[in-house]
């Protein structure tokens, strides 16, 4: 369904050097840059998946999705997206897909959503019975009925997200690329949005790439996840992979009945320790030993396993990979 | 074709819903039109005063000049002028994004999405100076000349939608371009308000030819009253097309060159 | 004390401009466009004629170029733009919790502007004094070239009040475009920008002389033209009345409109 070979997206821009002489310099013999936003990706998508990209700011995420959709040309490689070349545009293409980006709205902003939806449907040519039934069945999941007729300007954060992702549900798209959807959003919204576009991939096949720097939509939504650093595919595999490999170690809290003293040597590394808990970083082979250990030994009283904390999870993601 | 047409329609409808909620702007565009209109009436009618002619044309041209003027100035603002305004900020923020993953050709879209009414009304008060002068000059009023009259009009605003639209193609390449903008409205601010019949030579050359604005109320002007021959008819039509096509292949270069900034 | 804090203003401001003196530069440039167009209309006007209501082709093209030059240092107009969008993104609130009078802020900065496009223009100005010199007029009296500055100054001072009324509007509205354009062009042509106000009849002249706008480009290029020097008196008085009715205006306004300010941000 998307096929990427190779792709290069280059941007050139002109450096302006200080001062008055510089000024000129800029203007009659400018000093030409090159930064090569997206080195050499490849990958393939298969319909009906559910992919995460996912990068530090700046790492090519969102000039990746703009070469997908056909936004912007790339600059060598090939890119093929339900059988087209994005940056031929061509209507038929553009029907193919929805794009939704946290930043850019689509809707009218002084307009009521509704009549985004309408505008949608003719410039998608979506049959009316279809596009009905659309807005009926996502209004409904969504709970957003009593905001149809508020003017977009109007709506809350999170509100208007979820109309954005009604408006580009309308024609039935069979990709949805999404940046940032979750973005400011509270956490209730969050859910609601997560669980939606699973029940989409579910029930269309809708394909589904996503870019988010919230773990938890990566975690939940996605099957496979690429990972892109300063441009390069420095990743791809599942979530869990991704996690064991940067993170083999989980944080293991225990809590004892009575002031305790650890007289056995662990293979831990102790983050916090008082007579009555010890919070220890623990290889993930070791974890059952240990706790067993513990529970032989010592009068437990409480146990919290966890994931290493996300940010730092991200943090060496995006550093050691 | 007809899926243009009915697009168009829409699009015009939901722009106007748009502005009508800001009533300030639909009255205020009327009176601002018809204010700058009484001016130039009033200015012109002064000057004719002490004179009789300004280069071969005498004050009830001038009349039908304001009111052409008026009439083509309504219309392009009335259609498609804010929309093509809307574009190099829209190319500077990256906005433009959103309007090119629609399964509609982006220069269309551009173009109709700005419909604004109020502009409009200056339709009528240019018809009304432009009936003025018709009569009170003593100029044959004929169904072919209002049909050729109106056609002009059509074919100037194609003019004038080309060469707005030329220049903002070039913040595709640029991204800030407030100088050329600039220097557009310094052209544009006078060129097409005074007299085509005060170009000549170089300047004839200049503002008739190579950057047409001249063109704009003068050759309607031209033809309802004196009529033009098949030659400079021939120059109009040629012009029209000339920079119709250069500003279609020139914003579909633009386009391909377009890098979508923020983020 | 006081001075210090809007000579700091103005400081401030005279950098700002010179960050952006490539835009100056280049719009000191094209308004040649504009002298340039006005130059090919009155000749084709005046062709034939040595003189129109009173003006010869020289003084006529004269009253062009310094129309020109003082509607270029006449900065206040940005105080319009300036004012809407701080009201309208709720930057204005620094106006209230500091120390300074948004009425005096706004008048540094004019002047600071002014002052900046002065020096670029004036190089703009002199290069077209040249070009068009034989068509350029020097009064006889040498001392009307004192009236008229004197004059001009005092009408863009006038011309900033009445910017300024017009931006409190801005507290009312969210779009100050519609009533921005309407006043723009409204003062355009009452100042004598669209043609010299003799030429317009004597009654419309009259109603126009009771305004301020008369006074603010049309009499002084008047004076220095050397026309209307006996009704320098008359105009002192007006001049002096309308700006105090402007004060007295701008004062009573403002007090109405910043109740209407929320400081909501954007």
């Amino acid at each position: 369904m998307i096929n990427v070979e190779k792709l290069n997206r280059d941007y050139y821009f002109k450096e302006k050097e200080p001062g008055f002489k510089g000024a000129l310099k800029y203007i009659f013999r400018p000093k030409k840059n090159v930064k090569r936003a997206v080195k050499d990706f490849s990958f393939s998508i298969k319909k009906g998946e559910i992919v995460g990209l996912i990068g530090p700011n700046g790492a090519g995420k969102t000039t990746l999705i703009k070469m997908l959709t056909g936004i912007i040309p790339p600059s060598s490689g090939s890119v093929q997206v339900c059988g087209f070349t994005p940056a031929d545009l061509k209507d038929d293409f553009r029907k193919k897909y929805a794009v939704v980006m946290g930043q850019k709205s689509q809707l009218w902003w002084d307009l009521p959503a509704e009549d985004s939806f309408e505008l949608n449907k003719e410039i998608y040519q979506i049959p009316q019975e279809q596009f009905d039934e659309n807005v009926k069945e996502l209004v409904a999941i969504f709970e957003v009925e009593e905001f149809l007729q508020k003017q977009v300007r109007q709506l809350s954060l999170g509100q208007r997200m979820k109309m954005e992702i009604i408006a580009a549900l309308l024609h039935n798209p069979e990709v949805i690329f999404l940046d940032e959807p979750t973005i400011g959003l509270d956490g209730t919204a969050q859910k609601q949005i997560r669980k939606f576009l699973q029940k989409v991939n579910r029930e269309r096949n809708t394909t589904i790439i996503l870019t988010s720097h919230y773990m938890e939509d990566i975690k939940i939504l996605c099957e496979r996840i690429i990972v892109i650093n300063e441009g390069e595919n420095v990743y791809e595999g599942t979530y869990q992979d991704l996690i064991n490999r940067v993170s083999p170690f989980k944080i293991v809290e225990i809590s004892f009945e009575r002031s305790t003293e650890i007289t056995h040597t662990l293979p831990v590394e102790y983050l916090d320790r008082n007579p009555f808990k010890v919070k220890m970083k623990i290889d993930k082979g070791e974890v059952k030993n240990v706790i067993g250990k513990m529970f032989k030994h010592y009068e437990v009283e409480d146990v919290a396993i966890e994931e290493e904390d996300i940010t730092d999870v991200v943090e060496k993601i995006y550093s050691s990979i | 074709m007809r899926r243009y047409l009915r697009l168009a329609v829409i699009l015009m409808k939901y722009k106007m819903t748009s502005t009508m909620i800001y009533s300030i702007s639909f009255w205020t565009a009327f009176f601002v039109d018809f204010l700058l209109f009484a001016f130039q009436i009033l200015a012109f009618a002064s000057i004719y005063r002490f004179i009789d002619t300004i280069n071969g044309w005498t004050l009830n041209q001038m009349f039908i000049f304001i009111g052409t003027f008026s009439i083509v100035d309504s219309i392009c603002m009335g259609t498609w002028f804010f929309g093509i305004l809307s574009m190099p900020e829209k190319i500077r923020t990256g906005t433009l994004d959103i309007m090119i993953v629609k399964p509609l050709d982006t220069q269309f879209y551009l173009t109709f999405n700005s419909f604004n009414p109020g502009s409009l009304f200056g339709v009528i008060t240019g018809s009304l100076m432009v009936s003025y002068g018709m009569i009170n000059g003593g100029f044959t009023i004929s169904p072919q000349r209002i049909a050729g009259y109106i056609l002009l009009v059509i074919m100037m605003n194609l003019i004038f939608y080309s060469l707005f639209l030329l220049v903002r193609t070039t913040a595709f390449i640029f991204i800030k371009i407030d100088a050329l903008t600039q220097a557009e409205d310094s052209l544009t601010e006078f060129a097409f308000r005074i007299p085509g019949t005060a170009f000549k030579g170089i300047s004839k050359f200049i503002f008739m030819l190579f950057i047409p604005y001249g063109l704009i109320a003068t050759v309607p002007t031209e033809f309802i009253t004196n009529l033009l021959d098949l030659k400079e008819w021939a120059a109009v039509t040629g012009i029209v097309v000339f920079f119709f096509a250069a500003s279609r292949l020139f914003f579909k270069f633009g386009l391909s060159r377009y890098t979508s900034a923020g983020g | 004390m006081l001075l210090k804090k809007y000579t700091a203003v103005f400081n401030i401001t005279f950098k700002e401009s010179v960050a952006y003196r490539f835009d100056t530069l280049t719009s000191a440039a094209f308004s040649f466009v504009k002298i340039y167009l006005a130059y090919l209309l009155w000749t084709a006007i005046f062709s034939g004629k040595e003189e129109i209501g009173g003006y010869t082709f020289p003084m006529m093209l004269t009253y062009y170029i310094i129309i020109t030059f003082i509607t270029r240092i006449a900065r206040s107009e940005n105080i319009i733009w300036e004012t809407a969008e701080e009201v309208r993104t709720g930057g204005y609130t620094k106006y209230i919790t500091r120390p300074i009078r948004h009425f005096s802020y706004c008048l540094s900065r004019s002047l600071s502007k002014g002052s900046f496009s002065f020096l670029v223009d004036t190089i703009a100005f002199l290069i077209w004094i040249l070009i068009f010199r034989s068509n350029f007029y020097i009064p006889e009296n040498p001392l009307n070239i004192l009236y008229f500055v004197i004059f001009a100054l005092l009408g863009l001072f006038t011309l900033m009040q009445i910017h300024y009324l017009i931006a409190l509007i801005s507290f009312k509205t969210v779009d100050i475009a519609g009533p921005y354009f309407f006043f723009s062009n409204f003062i355009d042509f009452m100042s004598g920008s669209f043609i010299p106000l003799l030429l317009l009849p004597q009654i419309v002249q009259n109603v126009i002389s009771f305004t301020p706008f008369y006074y603010i480009l049309y009499f002084p290029v008047s004076l220095y033209l050397e026309k209307e020097l006996d009704k320098m008196g008359t105009a002192l008085i007006v001049i002096v009345l309308w700006n105090l009715f402007f004060a007295l205006l701008r004062v009573h306004m403002y007090k109405k409109m910043i109740r209407l300010y929320e400081g909501v941000g954007a």
